[in-house]
C-alpha cells in the first residue's frame, strides 16, 4: 500500500488502499431500506493538525466498527506530520485508509472528498466524526441503527437527551443560537444543524448531488442537512454527549463564523427549487395517470347518462344533473347529511351510519355556491390526486422509488378505482391516510394529528391509521424530546378520539350514542365473531340467491390479501400490512364480502404489494394496459350493483 | 425503567391524551356545523320508535257516506294482516292485497286501510316522509285532545296521523281524497315489552 501525494495546486487525490477487501456493492433493485451491518461502512475522518489525536481515535474506532468498515482519514496536508501518521497507521491497522489532499482547502470540501471516495469504495453507510474526540466513536452503532430507518441521521446536543460537556455557557448559547439561526432562517426541523457527528445512507449521498454543496468552512454541516432536508430525505436526529477536543487547536476562526452566517440566507434563497427532480417527474406521471383514468371515468359515466345502457329508463337530464352516474348510492346519504344533518330512523336504514367528514366538506362547499354533488365529486376526485402523491411519497419512504412510483400509478388505474371519483369519503381518506403516516415518518407529528383525525373521521377504517402511527411513534420515542413525545402520542390517538367524537356527536344531536351502531344493524352490518363463517355460507349460496356480485367482491378481497402478503415479503413495516388487514378483513365480521371489494381501496399496502408484483416487466405491462379496461367496465355496471 | 423515566413517559402520554383531545374536540365543532334535526324530524322519530314497538291495533273507521267499519291489525312476519269490517286484507309495505272479500282494489279500501292504524304501515309512511325532507309537527286539539298532527303525505289523498301530546301514542287518522273523507279513532293498542 502506498500513498501518493499530489503537489499541484488543485486539493485532492489519491487514497491509500486498505488491506480488507471491499464488500460487494448490492445488487440493484435490493431494497433500500437495508439493514445496518449488510451495506459496506465508510467513516470519514478529515484531519489537519491532529496527530495528537489520531491514533487514539483510529484505535477507538477499530473497537466499535463492524469488521468489514474502513476509516477514512482525509488529511489537508497537515504540517505537524498527520497524514504520514496516518499513512503508517493505515500499514498497521489494516482498516484505513488514506486521501491526501495538497492543501488546505476547508472542512467542506475534505468530506466532499471523501464522501466521493467512499462511494466509490461501495459504502452503503457513511459516518463523518472530527479527529478530536468531541464525537464519541462509541456512538456510531447507534447512529447506524438508526440510519436503518432514515436517510440522514445527525448526531444531536440538542435533542433530548443530547448534552455537551465541558463548554462554557457563553460558548454554549454562541452555538445554540447558531443552530436557531440556521432553524428559523431554512425552516428545518432540525435541532442541531451545525452538528458534525452524522451518518448518511449511500442513496442520501447520491441524492444530495455533491456538486451542490458549496460550503467550504463548518457551514458545511447547515448545508448538508438543509439540502438532504429538501430533497425530500428522512433527516433524524439522535441524542449524543458532545466533550470539547480532548487535544490539539480549534479550527474555527472569524472568517469560518463570517461564512457561516452569511451561507445561511443565501442558501435559502439561492436554492429555490427543490433539487428532488426525481420526486418531480415521478408526481408528474402521476399526475399524468390520474387525469388519464378519471376521463376513462367520467367518459364512462357520462356514456352510461347518455345512451341509457345497461338500464334504459335511467337517463337522468345531462344538464341539470351532469354525471348523476357519480353521485349515486351512498353518494345520495352524505348529500342527504351535508344538506339536512343526521336523522336516525329506528329500525331503518339511515343516514347515520355515514362518518360526517365527507358531508361537512360538502357543506362547506356549498356555503360558497357550489351544488352540493359538485361539490361531493370535486372533494373527491381532487383529494384522490393529493392521495396519489401521499402514496408516493410515503411510498418512497418505505420502499425503492419505482416501487413507489408503480404503487400510485396502480393506485389510479386500479379496477375498483372508480369510487374513488365517486362522491364517496375514499378520496378524502386516502390522503389522510398517506400524508399521516409521511408526516409521522418524518417527525412531523403535529401535521400527522389532523391527517389521522380527519381519515378517522370520514370512514371508520381510518382509525386503523393508528396502528402505523403507534408502532413510528414506540421505534422513535427513545429519540424523541419530551415535547415530540407528547406530539406522536397525540397523533396516535388523534385518530381513536376523533373517532369517538362521533358517537358524541350523535349524542348530542340525536340523544342516541348508539345511532351508528343501531344504522350499521338496519343496513345489514351488524359484526360478530362468527362474521367470518357467514360470509363464506353467504359466498356458497350466491348463485342460488342471486347474488353473484358477491365473487366480485370475494375476488378482490383475495387479491387483497396475497398483496399484502407480497408488500409484507418486500419489506413494508408489519404494522402498515396489519393495518391493511384489518381494512380488508374486518368487514367479513359482518358477514358478508358485500362491498369488500371497496373497502380493500383504503388498505395502503394493498397498492405497494400489486408494485412489487410490478417489478416483472410483462406484469407491469399487463396491469397498465388491463385496468383502465376494467375501470371503464366497473363504471358501466354501477347502475346493476353498488360498489 | 427507572421511575423517573416511567413519570416522564406518562406525562408524554398524559401530553399526547390532550392534544389528541383538543382534535377531537375540533372534530366535535366541525360535526355541529352540519344541520340539525328540525323539532318535527325529533317528534316523527319518537313516534316511529313508539310505532317500531307497536304490534297490533283496532281502531274505529269512519268514512263518510259509509257505515262505520271496526278496523284491527296484527303482524305477520315482515307484514301486517288487517281485517276491515267482515273482509282481510295483506299489507305488504305500503301495498294491500285482499285475503277475503272483494278482490279488486279501490280507492276506498285504500283509505280505510289507512285509516285502520296499522303500526307497520304507518311506520314505513313516517319513516318515507322523514326520508323525503324534514317532518312538519302543529300542536294542536283533536277532538277536545291536545295532539300533534304529521302530516304522512303531502299530495292528496292526504293522510293525517294525531299523537297525544303526553304519550306519543296514535290516537287517530284523518284521511281525504277528491272523492274521499274518512277518520278513525285507535282503540287500542298492543306493544312489545
Amino acid at each position: 500500500m502506498t500513498g501518493d501525494r499530489a503537489h499541484t495546486g488543485k486539493p485532492v487525490v489519491s487514497l491509500t488502499e486498505p488491506k480488507r477487501p471491499a464488500v460487494e456493492t448490492p445488487p440493484t433493485g435490493a431494497p433500500a431500506r437495508a439493514v445496518a451491518g449488510a451495506g459496506r461502512v465508510v467513516v470519514c475522518l478529515p484531519t489537519y493538525n491532529e496527530r495528537e489525536n489520531l491514533e487514539r481515535m483510529l484505535r477507538a474506532l477499530g473497537d466499535v466498527l463492524p469488521p468489514d468498515a474502513l476509516v477514512l482519514v482525509i488529511d489537508d496536508a497537515s504540517p505537524d506530520g498527520t497524514g504520514e501518521l496516518a499513512e503508517r497507521l493505515a500499514h498497521e491497522l489494516g482498516f484505513v485508509g488514506v486521501l491526501h489532499r495538497s492543501a488546505k482547502d476547508g472542512l467542506g470540501r475534505a468530506y466532499v472528498a471523501g464522501f466521493r471516495r467512499a462511494l466509490e469504495l461501495g459504502a452503503e453507510f457513511v459516518v463523518q466524526i472530527d479527529c478530536d474526540f468531541s464525537h464519541d466513536p462509541r456512538e456510531i452503532p447507534a447512529l447506524l441503527s438508526a440510519a436503518q430507518e432514515a436517510d440522514l441521521v445527525i448526531g444531536s446536543r440538542y435533542t433530548h437527551g443530547g448534552s455537551i460537556v465541558c463548554w462554557s455557557r457563553p460558548r454554549r448559547a454562541i452555538s445554540r443560537l447558531g443552530s436557531l439561526y440556521a432553524r428559523l432562517v431554512l425552516a428545518v426541523p432540525v435541532r442541531d444543524l451545525t452538528g458534525g457527528f452524522k451518518c448518511y445512507r449511500r442513496a442520501a449521498l447520491e441524492a444530495l448531488d455533491l456538486d451542490r454543496l458549496r460550503s467550504h468552512g463548518y457551514s458545511f454541516q447547515i448545508e448538508s442537512t438543509y439540502l438532504a432536508h429538501r430533497a425530500g430525505l428522512r433527516v433524524v436526529e439522535r441524542p449524543i454527549a458532545f466533550t470539547d477536543r480532548a487535544a490539539g487547536t480549534s479550527k474555527m476562526n472569524a472568517s469560518i463564523a463570517l461564512e457561516a452566517v452569511a451561507r445561511v440566507p443565501a442558501l435559502r434563497f439561492s436554492r429555490g427549487r427543490a433539487p428532488d427532480e426525481v420526486g418531480r417527474r415521478a408526481r408528474f406521471e402521476i399526475a399524468a395517470w390520474w387525469l388519464g383514468s378519471r376521463a376513462v371515468v367520467v367518459a364512462s359515466a357520462l356514456a352510461v347518462q347518455v345512451f341509457g345502457w345497461p338500464r334504459p329508463r335511467w337517463r337522468p337530464s345531462l344538464i341539470h344533473h351532469p354525471l348523476a352516474l357519480l353521485g349515486i348510492w351512498d353518494g345520495r346519504w352524505y348529500r342527504i347529511v351535508a344538506e339536512r344533518g343526521y336523522l336516525a330512523l329506528p329500525g331503518r336504514p339511515s343516514d347515520t351510519a355515514f362518518f360526517p367528514a365527507f358531508s361537512i366538506l360538502e357543506r362547506g362547499l356549498a356555503a360558497v355556491g357550489l351544488p352540493v354533488v359538485s361539490a361531493g365529486l370535486l372533494i373527491a376526485n381532487a383529494g384522490f390526486l393529493l392521495g396519489l402523491v401521499g402514496l408516493y411519497v410515503l411510498g418512497r419512504e418505505l420502499l425503492p422509488e419505482p416501487d413507489a412510483r408503480r404503487a400510485a400509478v396502480y393506485a389510479a388505474i386500479f379496477p375498483m378505482g372508480f369510487v374513488f371519483s365517486m362522491a364517496y369519503p375514499e378520496g378524502l381518506v386516502l390522503p389522510a391516510v398517506t400524508f399521516g403516516g409521511f408526516f409521522a415518518l418524518r417527525d412531523r407529528w403535529l401535521a400527522c394529528a389532523p391527517c389521522a383525525a380527519a381519515a378517522a373521521l370520514a370512514r371508520p377504517e381510518g382509525v386503523f391509521l393508528a396502528i402505523p402511527l403507534a408502532a413510528i411513534a414506540v421505534r422513535r420515542w427513545p429519540s424523541l424530546s419530551f415535547g415530540g413525545r407528547i406530539r406522536s402520542a397525540g397523533a396516535v390517538l388523534a385518530g381513536p378520539l376523533a373517532l369517538a367524537a362521533f358517537p358524541a356527536y350523535l349524542w348530542w344531536s340525536l340523544g342516541d350514542p348508539l345511532a351508528w351502531n343501531k344504522a350499521e344493524h338496519a343496513w345489514n352490518r351488524s359484526f360478530s365473531a362468527l362474521g367470518v363463517v357467514r360470509a363464506a355460507v353467504e359466498l356458497v349460496g350466491a348463485p342460488t340467491h342471486h347474488k353473484g356480485w358477491l365473487f366480485r367482491d370475494a375476488a378482490f378481497c383475495l387479491l387483497y390479501v396475497c398483496v399484502l402478503l407480497l408488500a409484507l415479503g418486500a419489506g413494508v413495516p408489519r404494522s402498515w400490512v396489519a393495518a391493511g388487514g384489518l381494512v380488508v378483513l374486518l368487514p367479513l365480521t359482518s358477514g358478508s364480502f358485500t362491498s369488500d371489494a371497496r373497502f380493500g381501496l383504503l388498505a395502503v399496502p394493498v397498492y405497494w404489494g400489486l408494485a412489487v408484483a410490478g417489478r416483472r416487466g410483462w406484469l407491469d405491462r399487463a396491469v397498465r394496459t388491463v385496468s383502465p379496461a376494467l375501470l371503464a367496465a366497473g363504471v358501466f355496471t354501477l347502475l346493476l350493483r353498488f360498489p | 425503567m427507572t421511575a423517573r423515566r416511567l413519570h416522564a413517559a406518562l406525562a408524554a402520554i398524559a401530553g399526547g391524551v390532550a392534544v389528541a383531545a383538543v382534535i377531537a374536540g375540533a372534530a366535535f365543532a366541525l360535526e355541529t356545523t352540519l344541520a340539525g334535526p328540525s323539532a318535527g324530524d325529533r317528534l316523527a322519530t319518537r313516534v316511529l320508535a313508539r310505532l317500531a314497538r307497536t304490534t297490533a291495533s283496532r281502531a274505529r273507521v269512519q268514512i263518510l257516506g259509509l257505515p262505520p267499519l271496526a278496523a284491527s291489525c296484527r303482524r305477520l312476519g315482515r307484514h301486517e294482516v288487517a281485517r276491515l269490517g267482515r273482509d282481510r286484507v295483506l299489507v305488504v309495505s305500503t301495498h294491500v292485497r285482499a285475503l277475503s272479500g272483494p278482490a279488486e282494489s279501490s280507492l276506498a279500501r285504500a283509505a280505510e286501510t289507512d285509516l285502520a292504524a296499522c303500526p307497520r304501515l304507518l311506520t314505513v309512511e313516517l319513516a318515507a316522509l322523514m326520508g323525503a325532507g324534514p317532518v312538519t309537527a302543529a300542536a294542536t286539539y283533536w277532538r277536545g285532545r291536545p295532539v300533534y298532527a304529521l302530516r304522512l303525505r303531502d299530495e292528496r289523498p292526504l293522510l293525517v296521523l294525531f299523537v297525544s301530546r303526553r304519550t306519543l301514542d296514535p290516537l287517530g287518522l284523518s284521511f281525504a281524497s277528491r272523492t274521499i273523507d274518512g277518520s278513525s279513532v285507535v282503540l287500542s293498542l298492543d306493544r312489545l315489552r
